[in-house]
């Protein structure tokens, strides 16, 4: 950020940029600067490669079921057999038919997956049922929850009274059979392919025909022990004279949410929460910065203009300032945020607006004492323009201050901002470290004792925050001999 | 020093190691098998803690330091595998849906609407964001009402592909190169925006309309979601300059609301539709006094309001409430709705059918606990159990009445002045008493409605006091109320939580607390009885103490009119049952209180009496373990007498009285000499007999001697 | 002496009534005319009449022209009545009466630790300056400062709170609450401990930092230096010099500490479900009930020009210097 800073001025004054490798070669050389430009330029690779660094985007729900523990637990005795996100696509080609199917039934396996099964117009009435079966291993501890999908159509021409049915079973290795899904009888062309017929293990309806209490994780139920379990599909055709009914299944797919998954796990709605960490960087130090330069802008030239103006206007300027100053910051915002809220850029300028006023006074009281220097009478009396004059003596000498102001203003943003967000007056759309903060705790994160949720994000605000603070210092120290006129 | 934080990260990690358990607790038989009953209440206090924190909530339920509490769906792995707690579900009457404010471009189209609601995967947000906690809703009026929702109603199922064609048969246009939608004027779409509050703990609805909106942006619909502070989309919802929103509808256990969401100026109107067709069939279903004629009207208005579609029903929740596995006698409504009002009067710990405490926690602290300026639920949850309705709604049909303060009612058809109007007349009991002792009477039902109708509190100020023209109290158990024009729903708008005209109708009582609106009556002392408040009603308890943000308590009404017979002292008399004059009678008494624990306080009274006046009395004096021993000298006494023992205790503050009455026959004194005379006669008759048998013996001997010499 | 307070008093009297005409500004003319939130439109039922609600915004005060409003706000605020909570229909005062011992409480303890932890360690710190002690002190202070105020409540939440459950995660007493008073006491402190624990490092760290520059600056101070040179017993130099210098910022700090005894912490009062006047503005602001969020401001305004008023007497005894000024 300080280089960025930097280059605009450099922009304008190219002798700038050699001042400014200097300022960056005295921070290095003292160790708190070191070290606080050390974090910063690993935190804002992240806030660049956000997405390079995290596998997906912290919007993504269901990446495994929702508090999903890290994935890293599993070398933990306790966790070792956690569930792990486990899918299968089940085609034409992986179906097992379990029973030889009537010659008047055409069966057509399709290389995109599709199995169709058409029955040609026959003279009796005919009922077919087709059983396919697919095995899997599953090795792993009882998992929560399932869910999957069957895309199908059928198709019927002729007389009515034809009718398909789907029915779908999980089978354990006990061989007890759960029916998962009944299309129940199909007697008209339905398609079924967008959306697919949806089954999940989270549907009450589902849970109270299966028998079990509708707070019951059923997922638990049925696959208590590892082993070879079947997904059979029933398929069941029964068609009249003089019509065809053609019934066309697609690839089944079937799902397993982990519940161990990523670097930190997951949310309460199965968001990749070490995706949230990183690209809440972007957000802290966004709000940061650009909270940090507003409000030093407003400072400055509030300062400026009442310490070279003097009289009335500074006493107006100054005026206003106190006011300001009399106002409890963190209360004043809140209720103002409740209706300007929910928009990052609102919430930054709502920080930058209510933090000007210290950097204001200083930068006041410093031109105060420049305007009674020498080389400003002196200007002044060869005639030379109010705006020449702070542009070419007085903004020069206040450059210091104005980057550590620049640098030590951003953690007061960075942490309002977390603060507003756990609050839940921040901007919903924008997965700051705050929000993280905030659904922990309403998720019950801390009841669950979820710490690999409430730790990091906290870690990181610290650590930027820090690092911002000891720049800071280390640009104090450094400029502090030639500032100390504003003591 | 880094040392130190590696053990610490250790035991972190250490600690998150605990042992997986499963175990669900079904609930208990006691509450498998409860039926219930209508009287009460069975326990003695009435508790209310105050969790603002839910967390705290739940860590107090886990703990037994309440009795029950809600569980959110997300919270529910939490509770279900402790052994301690059980959970019943039901369904709620509370629909979440999609407003539309149909007079905004472009939510004006209604081809838009119909094609978001092609766009709403209900089954992925049940699933996802309500962890499967709820049913998908596609009818106006949810098939939870029964017979009052119509089956064959059209319907917009989820599918992009429909909602493409709904709008490209409406006129719409798409270009596929740049994926985006232009209006049958050839302008581009503008922004379909919904509006969500954040919700009350998490961002649910955030994360559900943003759902929504991915959808629609993924076939070129610009659907955005803009977040907004509850109280602001309310203010923009009642000015109707909102756009469309996502929030929940509490339908009553009757679709009452239905006139007030679909006509044209209805009060609930908020999305501006305006359908002559739909006004009359709204009409038919609200003005008339046949409820099948009612429920044919509000099916033909249903197609109509889906064909509209001024909101998109999204689904209707279903609650989890935990109690602890000591609880029973809790009354679930059937088939649906939630807990009934008979729960207070049931509920009560196994092992323990009398007494003790029921703790129910409130999630906000009580504003006001005046009943016509209370909004929130936890606000009536407190005076819930301390004003009654004329009739609450039976528990084993959520659709039917039972009978409560009033024990029957008619309706009638009548003409008054010429004009049409409905007479309802409702009969009240006559054993119904305000808990400060004054008698609950017509006059109270006849204050609370014209208090309403003058006053128009928000709340209760339905349209049948609107319309209300007179009352008349033919005596004092007995109501009739004259209504203009004819409406089933006038009697379900009547039955208002009543209040005492003696308290509620003192004016200057009211003034000098701030008037009816700013009094809280819990706040202010009773002017004649101590101890009490000026929060009375009829019901089965009685405000006791409340510690602002802590706890509202409330005590049992002993003097509750429907109260349960075996909650009182249980007391055992033994003693002779018949004696003699001037013999002492002995009573021994047993008195044991309603949770079966010896009483060992109560004041006991032994009367003797006959024909109603009292002959001696004596006090019994406690022998130890709940048993008191009296003594009564019975001389001068004769006859039969009663023996009326009158056992006073003190239970938590409420004094019990219990008499309970025996026989006992006094026989004159010289009666217990009767053997003893008996005896003497037969002595001596016996005596005299063998005496008159010597003398004729002698005599004989006498004579037979004489003969032979 | 005299002319100096007096000026003063008419400064800080007008800075008052400028801020309070801001927070009128900033809640109730910005929200109502310019986002169209009107707060009582939350107790409308929507079965009401026109009339009923023009009824309603009549109790709320909104029916009248803005001017009138702001002069009735004014007056209500200095009468010290406060006008009526919009949520609860209360008089402000009394709900205020209701919360203000917790927060005086909580804040109150915590203020007084941290100044006097502050000091102790500043002073300790600024006399042992360079030592292993000072780098220690002030990298723990500035890990501190840059430690958000939330976060370090969640921890002790998480930790104290719910693995090892030493604390309540909740509330300022039991439910049920005890009725010995001895034993609702130690219920209170136990309820106490967490909050007042969080307030205390939030604060220390910042405040021992400030006192530590504040010494050193002066102790490099020229003439110090000089007199030091001189030979000037050490005592001397700091009774004398040191601390005049010293003492007007540190009781201008503790000055602007003071209002938030009862203003309240918003944050950790929220975390903690610490029923105080924090936590209570926190709510209003989500409801829109301005009575109860400016009278909290206005107090807190309030408090904070008269400390400083008193402050500045208490300067300018102390350092006779600034009257000159």
């Amino acid at each position: 950020m300080m280089q960025k800073t930097k280059v605009k001025n450099s922009a304008k004054k190219p002798s700038r940029v050699k001042a400014a490798v200097e300022v960056l070669k005295l921070i290095m050389k003292h160790k708190k600067g070191l070290f606080g430009l050390t974090i910063l330029i690993v935190f804002v690779l992240i806030a660049i490669f956000a997405d390079v660094i995290s596998p997906h985007s912290p919007d993504e729900l269901g990446l495994a079921d929702r508090f999903a523990v890290p994935i890293w637990f599993k070398n933990f005795p306790q966790y070792k057999d956690l569930p792990e996100n486990l899918a299968v696509h089940v085609g034409a080609a992986e179906w097992n038919f379990k029973n030889t199917i009537p010659s008047q039934i055409q069966v057509k396996k399709e290389s995109s997956g599709w199995i169709i099964f058409k029955v040609k117009p026959e003279e009796a009435v005919s009922k077919t049922v087709v059983q396919l079966e697919y095995d899997f291993e599953y090795p792993y501890s009882p998992p929560r929850r399932f869910e999957g999908n069957i895309p199908y159509k059928v198709t019927i021409n002729g007389e009515p009274g034809s009718y398909a049915k789907i029915l779908f079973y999980i089978v354990t290795p006990e061989g007890k059979s759960y029916l998962i899904y009944d299309s129940r009888s199909i007697a008209y062309n339905k398609t079924m392919i967008d959306p697919p017929a949806r089954f999940d293990a989270r549907d009450i309806a589902l849970k109270l025909r299966l028998g079990f209490a509708d707070y019951e994780d059923i997922g638990e139920k049925i696959f208590s022990e590892k082993g070879t379990y079947k997904l059979k599909l029933e398929i069941i055709i029964v068609s009249v004279p003089r019509s065809t009914i053609t019934v066309a299944i697609g690839p089944l797919y079937f799902r397993i949410p982990g519940l161990a998954y990523g670097l930190l796990g997951t949310d309460n709605l199965g968001a990749d929460l070490f995706a949230n960490l990183i690209y809440g960087t972007r957000v802290s130090l966004l709000v940061g910065i650009l909270a940090s330069v507003i409000s030093v802008s407003i400072g400055l030239v509030v300062g400026i203009v009442a310490g070279y103006k003097g009289g009335i206007v500074d006493q107006i300027l100054t005026f206003f300032t106190d006011t300001l100053l009399f106002m409890p910051v963190i209360p004043l915002l809140i209720a103002v945020s409740v209706y300007v809220g929910k928009n990052l850029y609102l919430t930054i300028s709502l920080i930058a607006l209510l933090s000007w006023m210290g950097f204001a006074r200083n930068c006041r009281a410093f031109v105060m004492s420049l305007r009674e220097r020498l080389f400003v009478e002196a200007a002044k009396a060869v005639g030379a323009s109010d705006t020449y004059i702070i542009f070419r003596h007085i903004l020069p000498q206040l450059t210091p201050l104005i980057y550590i102001t620049l640098v030590l203003n951003v953690p007061g943003a960075i942490l309002l901002e977390a603060a507003l967000s756990f609050l839940n007056l921040g901007d919903p759309s924008v997965p700051s470290w705050g929000r993280m903060l905030y659904n922990a705790r309403y998720s019950g994160a801390f009841f669950k004792l979820m710490w690999w949720w409430i730790i990091p994000p906290g870690i990181m605000i610290t650590l930027l925050a820090m690092s911002f603070i000891l720049i800071g210092q280390t640009l104090d120290e450094v400029f502090n001999p030639k500032l100390k006129a504003r003591r | 020093m880094r040392k130190i934080y590696v053990l610490l990260l250790l035991g972190v990690i250490l600690l998150s190691l605990v042992p997986l358990t499963a175990f669900t607790a079904p609930p208990p038989a006691e509450q498998q098998n409860w039926k219930w009953e209508a009287r009460g209440p069975r326990v003695d206090e009435y508790l209310m803690p105050i969790y603002l924190d839910y967390d705290a909530q739940l860590i107090a339920f886990k703990k037994g330091e309440i009795d029950t509490s809600f569980i959110q769906p997300a919270r529910i792995d939490e509770v279900k595998d402790d052994p301690n707690i059980y959970i019943l579900s039901y369904q709620t009457f509370n629909l979440q849906f999609l407003g539309i404010n149909c007079q905004q471009y472009p939510w004006n189209y209604t081809a838009i609407r119909q094609a978001v609601a092609h766009l709403i995967d209900r089954d992925w947000i049940i699933r996802n964001i309500y962890n499967g906690f709820g049913y998908p809703v596609d009818a106006p009026i949810p098939p939870a009402f029964g017979d009052w929702s119509n089956p064959n109603v059209p319907t917009y199922p989820y599918s992009k592909e429909l909602a493409k064609k709904v709008l490209l048969d409406a006129g719409f246009t798409y270009d596929e190169a740049k994926n985006k939608w232009y209006d049958p004027h050839g302008n581009e779409l503008g922004d379909i925006v919904i509006q969500v509050p954040p919700a009350e703990q998490a961002s649910w609805l955030y994360e559900e309309a943003q759902h929504i909106a991915e959808e629609g942006q993924s076939i070129g619909l610009p659907i955005k979601v803009e977040a907004i502070e509850f109280q602001a989309l309310v203010s923009q919802i009642y000015s109707k300059t909102f756009k469309s929103f996502i929030l929940y509808l509490g339908w009553g256990r009757q679709p009452t609301l239905a006139y007030e969401l679909f006509r044209t100026g209805g009060s609930w109107n908020f999305w501006g539709i305006s359908d002559p067709e739909l006004d009359e069939l709204l009409e038919k279903f609200y003005f008339t006094a046949n409820l099948t004629e009612a429920k044919e009207a509000l099916w033909k208005a249903q197609v109509k309001v889906a064909e509209l579609l001024p909101y998109i029903p999204i689904y209707m929740g279903r609650a989890n409430v935990g109690f602890r596995s000591d609880i029973a006698g809790v009354v679930l409504l059937k088939p649906l709705g939630g807990q009934s009002y008979l729960t207070t009067l049931n509920a009560h710990h196994i092992g323990m059918p009398f007494g003790g405490t029921f703790r129910d926690p409130l999630g906000s602290d009580p504003r006001t606990l005046n009943p016509f300026t209370a909004i929130t639920g936890d606000e009536w949850a407190v005076m819930d159990n301390i004003l009654e309705t004329l009739f609450i709604a039976h528990p084993d049909q959520v659709s039917d009445d039972l009978p409560w303060l009033a024990k029957d009612w008619k309706i009638e058809e009548t003409e008054l002045n010429g004009q049409k109007v409905t007479k309802i007349t409702f009969y009240l009991r006559d054993n119904v008493t305000w808990q400060d002792g004054e008698k609950f009477t017509a006059r109270d039902v006849n204050f609370t409605w014209w208090f309403i109708k003058i006053n128009k509190p928000t709340q209760q100020y339905a349209k049948v006091f609107e319309k209300m023209i007179k009352t008349e109290v033919p005596d004092d158990y007995t109501i009739v109320v004259y209504v203009n024009g004819t409406s089933w729903t006038y009697l379900y708008d009547l039955n208002v939580a009543m209040v005492p005209e003696h308290i509620w109708g003192d004016k200057s009582l009211l003034e000098a607390n701030g008037g009816w609106e700013k009094w809280d009556p819990s706040k202010v002392k009773h002017p004649t009885k101590p101890g009490l408040t000026c929060l009375i009603g009829t019901g089965p308890f009685i405000f006791a103490d409340r510690k602002p943000g802590e706890y509202i308590l409330l005590k049992w009404n002993p003097n509750y009119w429907r109260r349960h017979p075996s909650k009182s002292l249980s007391v055992k008399v033994s003693a002779q049952e018949s004696l003699f004059e001037g013999q002492k009678l002995e009573v021994e008494i047993s008195v044991k209180d309603y949770t079966g624990s010896p009483s060992t306080n109560a004041t006991v009274t032994v009367n003797l009496e006959q024909n109603g006046k009292v002959a001696k009395s004596a006090v019994a004096i406690h022998q130890g373990n709940g048993v008191y021993k009296a003594s009564i000298d019975t001389s001068g006494l004769t006859g039969d007498y009663t023996i009326s023992v009158v056992a006073k205790a003190t239970i938590s503050g409420v004094e019990l009285t219990r008499t309970v009455t025996a026989t006992v026959t006094i026989k004159p004194a010289w009666e217990q000499y009767l053997p003893y005379i008996v005896l003497l006669i037969v002595i001596v008759v016996i005596a005299v007999a063998v005496f008159y048998y010597m003398k004729k013996k002698k005599a004989e001997e006498a004579e037979e001697t004489g003969e032979e010499s | 002496m005299a002319r100096y307070l007096a000026k003063r008093a008419v400064d800080r009297l007008l800075v008052l009534f400028t801020a309070l005409t801001l927070q009128f500004l900033l809640l109730r003319v910005l929200p109502y005319y310019v986002m169209g939130i009107d707060p009582s439109f939350f107790f409308m039922n929507p079965n009401l009449t026109n009339e009923q609600r023009e009824l309603i915004r009549k109790t709320f005060g909104l029916d009248e022209p803005l001017p009138q409003q702001f002069v009735k706000y004014v007056l209500s605020l200095f009468t010290g009545n406060m006008g009526y909570s919009f949520y609860t229909r209360r008089p402000v005062v009394s709900e205020l009466m209701e919360r203000l011992p917790n927060t005086i409480i909580l804040l109150g303890t915590s203020t007084i630790l941290v100044i006097i932890l502050g000091l102790a360690i500043g002073l300790l710190v600024a006399m042992k300056r360079g030592t292993k002690i000072d780098t220690a002190v002030v990298s723990t202070s500035v890990f501190l400062n840059s430690f958000p105020s939330f976060f370090l409540g969640l921890l002790l939440l998480l930790f104290l709170g719910y693995y090892f459950r030493l604390f309540p995660t909740a509330g300022t007493v039991s439910r049920p609450v005890p009725k010995d008073p001895v034993r609702y006491i130690a219920d209170y402190l136990w309820h106490l401990t967490l909050p007042l624990l969080t307030q205390i490092i939030i604060g220390v760290g910042g405040y021992a930092l400030f006192i530590r520059s504040l010494f050193i600056t002066q102790l490099g101070e020229d003439y110090i230096v000089t007199a030091r040179a001189k030979g000037v017993d050490e005592r001397k130099i700091m009774t004398k010099h040191v601390l005049r210098n010293v003492l007007p910022p540190i009781i201008t700090t503790i000055a602007l500490a003071l209002p938030g005894i009862v203003s309240g912490a918003v944050i950790t009062e929220t975390i903690f479900s610490w029923y105080g006047v924090g936590r209570w503005l926190f709510e209003a602001s989500l409801q829109f009930d301005y009575p109860v969020v400016q009278a909290v401001l206005f107090i807190s305004v309030v408090l904070t020009v008269i400390s400083l008023y008193i402050a500045d007497i208490v300067i300018a005894i102390v350092d006779p210097r600034v009257r000159l000024r």
